[in-house]
């Protein structure tokens, strides 16, 4: 009896939601499921490797179905995202996930980056202690995050993202519990991690409790002075904390201590990945244009910020002996490159050269950065992780490939035409120069040379130096290893092909944003009236 | 099928060298097989080969850009394409940098003795970037390829140059770097300044530059020419900036050294390409303190190399007398010091090969490059002291050379624009006579006082091939000088007269052709037949 009202009961309210479509207030568009398949399908990857990872008898061993279903899953992620065109920016889950050509671009290089670092890792020794089924479903679900941070239209689906992101590399960083490089480095990047996160918090709650909205589109309607200080100080703390995600001086201290102490195919999953899709969320959030009138506080902020990153990074690194280490200064310094980008979109938020220089860039120091600690891994193979300058000597003649390819990788960070370097640079100073930023341009120009100095300084000892006592040992256990060629083949190939032919890719897009309009003109006309009242009903709070 | 290939043959040149290196590194072999030698040796004879056709069908009587390609190379929008075009004074330099590298190619059978793929493949790209900067007609085009052709050199005196190389060659490459960025931060600001005078349209092509360029107002001019000429002048090297030069010669490969009278050359011709057809007012304006550091480059090289005992380092000083000589005639701002100038790289880049040559033959039988070391070589090896003898003569611009004609032009070009000037670098040629002079009666007369140099062995065959056909370069250039300055006079002429009357060259350029400018693609036997 009570069973068969329980039924009808059930029936009725069934019935109910099928007729008044409730579902649509909480789920997202069907075409959701197809646009967005590149990020569901790494959360379900990263959800099946760790169960795979179950069954395995020895956990410490690397689970291999894992990785299967891993490589599958970045491969099939991969070809979705560039196989889907958007034809209209469209916006799902009240602008959370965004899905226009900057997405897609995005999930591309997220996901090809991802297949990278996975086969990469696969071939060596080090590589292959990140490959417990538990570390590859981490590794899947830090890739879904940046993912979803690059897509991400406001704060909360951004700050999702940045959490996955950054909580899943917290714990790959410090997976080598008894390596004390490894957990320092882990305890570091997660103590100061977490405080970066806490003030993007914070900032954010200042933007919502000055205008109501956490949308980045609504970010226009901020008022930034002394005369507000909920925003100004929003605003400051909201770029703060994405400055020290992307490592930017004075914001930095953490990455030279993280890059060394991690994992080399992780730390170059951290310097390419997650530097490039912060830094489509700086464009995000710059190109929505912060309040109205002129953003000179905003373009003296990455004034300041550009030229201290630069010259920090272009001098620290000239003293410093360990190559990640120096590499991390180097990333500091291209954090300052970006700086050139993000003051110049700040100080006109619709400029499209600044959208396709930073668009550009991005995706060019990723490439570089991957393929420069792909070949430190390959060094490390078999010998002492963090290896010391001094180390290399002789490496031209004894791996010749492995050095040809870091060769070309650091020409390309010091902006030396054909590698994709200069076209990054180059199109960074057009934009800067276009928007009057000389004084930055020129210590941009300036401090290149210096940093030109101790990427030199590598190639002295790669190619000038005959193999010392300390070198001889490292090379003693090395082979050829086939695998790593081809993977440093294809980053090789990458970046002569982006030097050689340009960045076609970042300057052929428009740059349309999705926003909360082009939802309506997918939705149903009820929901656009809807819509238009909501938006008409929202209190704004005392700013 | 002519003007098929008359269309590719410039890509043809810049693409092949490359191609032939990435076959080098492909093909397994130890240091001490032949076949990579073969291979390169090859290539440079073929690329000798092509770059024939550029001088069989040039037409010599204009100056416009001829052989030229327009490929789309960066996306529509930011004016960026991929031009290339030879015109009177690039021609004969790219014909020259393919006549030296299949020349000094030779070399390598006996200088090279390890890493053989690596070097002979960084010397090929070294071609190709050569002739890709001399026959760009886009300034971002020939940004990257500048920058490009310091890389092999790099790592050539890195690799395989002497004890003190690692030193010699950061110092020689952060020059470089230093002034192209120089160069880079002008030509972006060019960049614009055609976007603003245009309406927004971007070009880099380098005549709609010009236009730009000579519009702009005085003051911005100067900065520009500043910015440019100091990144030219640092690798010509004009007075002051040569401290990388003696040390990038004592330390450098056999091979690099030969290659530097090709090398040197670059920076000269930009200095002619960009400095002056760029800022014609600010060239005017500058001409006279470039011409007091050029003559005090020729006097000091020639004294300091007067006062040398190695004989790399005299010869580095005395690169520094002749490029002075070369920097006088380009800001003589007269078609004849131009034409001096010009004619005066050829027979530097010749003479200079062929001394380095020599002294290489010498090193490579002696391991040394001191004067003290040798004396009397003449009695063991008298055909060796022949060749000296007519390079020694080239250098010293005896009559009957090239490099007379050339150095008589310039000294007429610079009476003409500043006689005191004019006069001082003529004790140049004094100057000049007296250390290659004395360094010729070091080596080759003299008592024969030391044992090791009674039993040198003679010269190889593909030596004395290469010193004989320098050597009757050396005279053809002194006897058949209107063919080649024929081919240049136009393009020099126009240069002159834009400089006079401070317009752009690209305008002085369509005055001369009914105002037409440049139907830079297509061109063909059409053309030639509308020339004629």
């Amino acid at each position: 009896m009570s069973s068969n009202f329980m039924m009808s009961r059930l029936q009725e309210v069934v019935k109910e939601a099928v007729q008044n479509r409730l579902w649509n207030d909480i789920l997202p568009q069907p075409a959701f499921y197809l646009l967005a398949a590149p990020i569901l399908l790494l959360l379900i990857g990263a959800l099946t490797t760790m169960i795979l990872g179950v069954f395995k008898t020895a956990p410490e061993k690397p689970c291999y179905p894992s990785w299967y279903v891993a490589v599958f899953i970045c491969f099939a992620s991969a070809a979705l995202s560039i196989i889907l065109k958007v034809e209209t920016p469209t916006a799902f889950l009240g602008s959370g996930v965004l899905i226009d050509e900057i997405s897609t671009i995005s999930f591309t290089v997220i996901a090809i980056g991802t297949l990278f670092t996975l086969m990469a890792s696969s071939m060596t020794t080090i590589g292959k202690q990140l490959l417990r089924s538990e570390l590859i479903s981490l590794l899947l679900m830090s890739s879904a995050g940046l993912m979803i941070m690059c897509a991400a239209g406001e704060f909360l689906g951004f700050f999702i993202g940045l959490e996955l992101t950054s909580i899943s590399l917290y714990v790959l960083v410090g997976y080598q519990r008894k390596s004390f490089q490894g957990m320092e480095a882990a305890i570091k990047y997660f103590i100061l991690g977490a405080a970066a996160s806490a003030i993007i918090l914070m900032g954010a709650a200042l933007i919502y409790a000055s205008i109501g909205t956490v949308r980045f589109s609504d970010f226009r309607q901020l008022n930034i002075s002394i005369e507000h200080p909920f925003s100004l100080l929003g605003v400051l703390l909201l770029f703060c904390g994405l400055s020290f995600k992307l490592a930017i001086a004075p914001f930095h201290s953490w990455a030279p201590d993280v890059y060394q102490g991690a994992n080399s195919h992780l730390t170059g999953f951290m310097a390419s990945l997650v530097k490039f899709s912060i830094a489509i969320v700086f464009m995000r959030i710059l190109s929505t244009s912060l309040g109205e009138g002129n953003h000179t506080g905003l373009v003296a902020m990455f004034w300041i910020l550009g030229a201290f990153s630069i010259v920090v990074g272009s001098l620290f690194g000239l003293v410093h002996n360990s190559l990640k280490r120096m590499l991390a200064y180097s990333s500091v310094a291209n954090a300052g490159y970006f700086c050139l980008a993000f003051a110049s979109l700040a100080s006109n938020p619709t400029s499209l050269e600044a959208k396709q220089s930073l668009m550009s860039y991005a995706v060019i120091y990723a490439v570089l950065s991957m393929g420069a600690f792909t070949v430190i891994a390959w060094f490390e193979d078999n010998n002492r992780e963090d290896l010391l300058k001094e180390e290399l000597a002789g490496m031209g003649s004894k791996k010749p490939f492995a050095a040809f390819a870091l060769t070309i990788f650091l020409f390309g960070f010091a902006g030396i035409p054909p590698v994709a370097g200069f076209f990054g640079k180059f199109f960074l100073l057009l934009s800067a120069v276009n928007q009057g930023l000389i004084g930055l341009s020129i210590i941009l120009v300036v401090f290149s040379c210096l940093s030109l100095y101790y990427y030199l300084s590598v190639m002295v000892e790669m190619w000038f130096k005959p193999a010392t006592r300390y070198s001889a040992q490292i090379n003693q256990n090395s082979e050829t290893n086939s695998g790593m060629l081809t993977m440093c083949l294809i980053a090789v190939i990458a970046s002569l092909f982006i030097g050689i032919f340009g960045p076609r890719w970042a300057i052929n897009l428009n740059y349309t944003q999705a926003t909360e309009k082009n939802l309506r003109i997918v939705n149903t006309a009820e929901v656009m009236t809807e819509q238009t009242q909501a938006d008409n009903t929202v209190t704004h709070y005392p700013r | 099928m002519i003007d098929e290939i008359s269309q590719w043959i410039l890509s043809l040149l810049i693409v092949f060298p490359v191609l032939a290196a990435l076959l080098i590194l492909m093909i397994p072999g130890k240091d001490d097989s032949r076949i990579h030698r073969h291979i390169a040796m090859g290539a440079t004879v073929l690329e000798l080969i092509f770059s024939l056709h550029l001088l069989a069908h040039f037409v010599p009587n204009t100056a416009q850009f001829q052989f030229s390609q327009i490929e789309t190379w960066l996306p529509k929008s930011t004016g960026i394409k991929y031009i290339v075009g030879v015109d009177g004074i690039n021609l004969i330099l790219v014909l020259l940098s393919t006549i030296f590298c299949a020349i000094v190619m030779m070399t390598t059978y006996t200088s090279l003795k390890t890493k053989v793929k690596g070097f002979l493949a960084l010397f090929l790209l070294l071609e190709s970037a050569i002739i890709g900067v001399f026959v760009s007609v886009d300034v971002v085009l020939f940004y990257v390829f500048w920058e490009l052709s310091l890389i092999p050199v790099y790592f050539m005196i890195g690799i395989w140059g002497g004890k003190d190389r690692i030193y010699a060659t950061l110092k020689l490459f952060i020059y470089g770097v230093i002034g192209s960025l120089l160069m880079l931060v002008a030509l972006i600001y060019l960049y614009f300044a055609h976007a603003n005078a245009n309406g927004g349209v971007y070009s880099s092509n380098i005549l709609d530059l010009y236009v730009t360029a000579a519009a702009l107002p005085f003051n911005t001019q100067m900065w520009l020419f500043l910015a440019v000429t100091l990144a030219f002048g640092i690798k010509v090297p004009i007075f002051p900036f040569h401290t990388w030069l003696p040390d990038t010669y004592e330390q450098a490969p056999a091979t690099y050294t030969l290659m530097s009278g090709v090398i040197l050359k670059l920076a000269t011709y930009g200095l002619i390409r960009f400095s002056l057809c760029l800022f014609p007012s600010a060239a005017i304006y500058f001409a006279k303190p470039i011409m007091i550091l050029a003559v005090i480059g020729i006097l000091y090289g020639a004294l300091i190399a007067w006062k040398q005992t190695n004989i790399r380092r005299i010869m580095a000083f005395s690169s520094l007398s002749h490029l002075g000589f070369i920097v006088i005639g380009i800001f003589s701002l007269n078609t004849i010091g131009l034409q001096g100038s010009l004619y005066q790289m050829l027979n530097h880049a010749i003479t200079a090969g062929a001394l380095f040559i020599l002294f290489n033959i010498l090193y490579e039988r002696r391991g040394s490059f001191e004067l003290d070391d040798f004396g009397g070589i003449a009695k063991v090896l008298p055909w060796y002291a022949f060749f000296f003898v007519i390079a020694a003569m080239g250098s010293v611009a005896l009559p009957s050379t090239g490099s007379f004609i050339g150095e008589w032009l310039i000294l007429i070009g610079s009476f003409q624009a500043n006689p005191v000037l004019g006069s001082l670098a003529t004790l140049g040629v004094i100057f000049g006579a007296v250390y290659i002079l004395w360094a010729t009666y070091k080596i080759l007369f003299g008592p024969l006082t030391k044992e090791e140099n009674k039993k040198i062995i003679g010269m190889h065959k593909h030596e004395v091939f290469q010193l004989t056909v320098l050597s009757i370069l050396i005279f053809v250039l002194g006897f058949a000088s209107a063919g080649i300055l024929d081919h240049t006079k136009p393009t020099l002429v126009n240069i002159e007269r834009s400089i006079k009357n401070k317009s752009a060259y690209s305008s002085e350029l369509a005055n001369t052709h009914n105002g037409i400018l440049m139907p830079i693609s297509k061109f063909s036997s059409e053309f030639k037949q509308g020339v004629k």
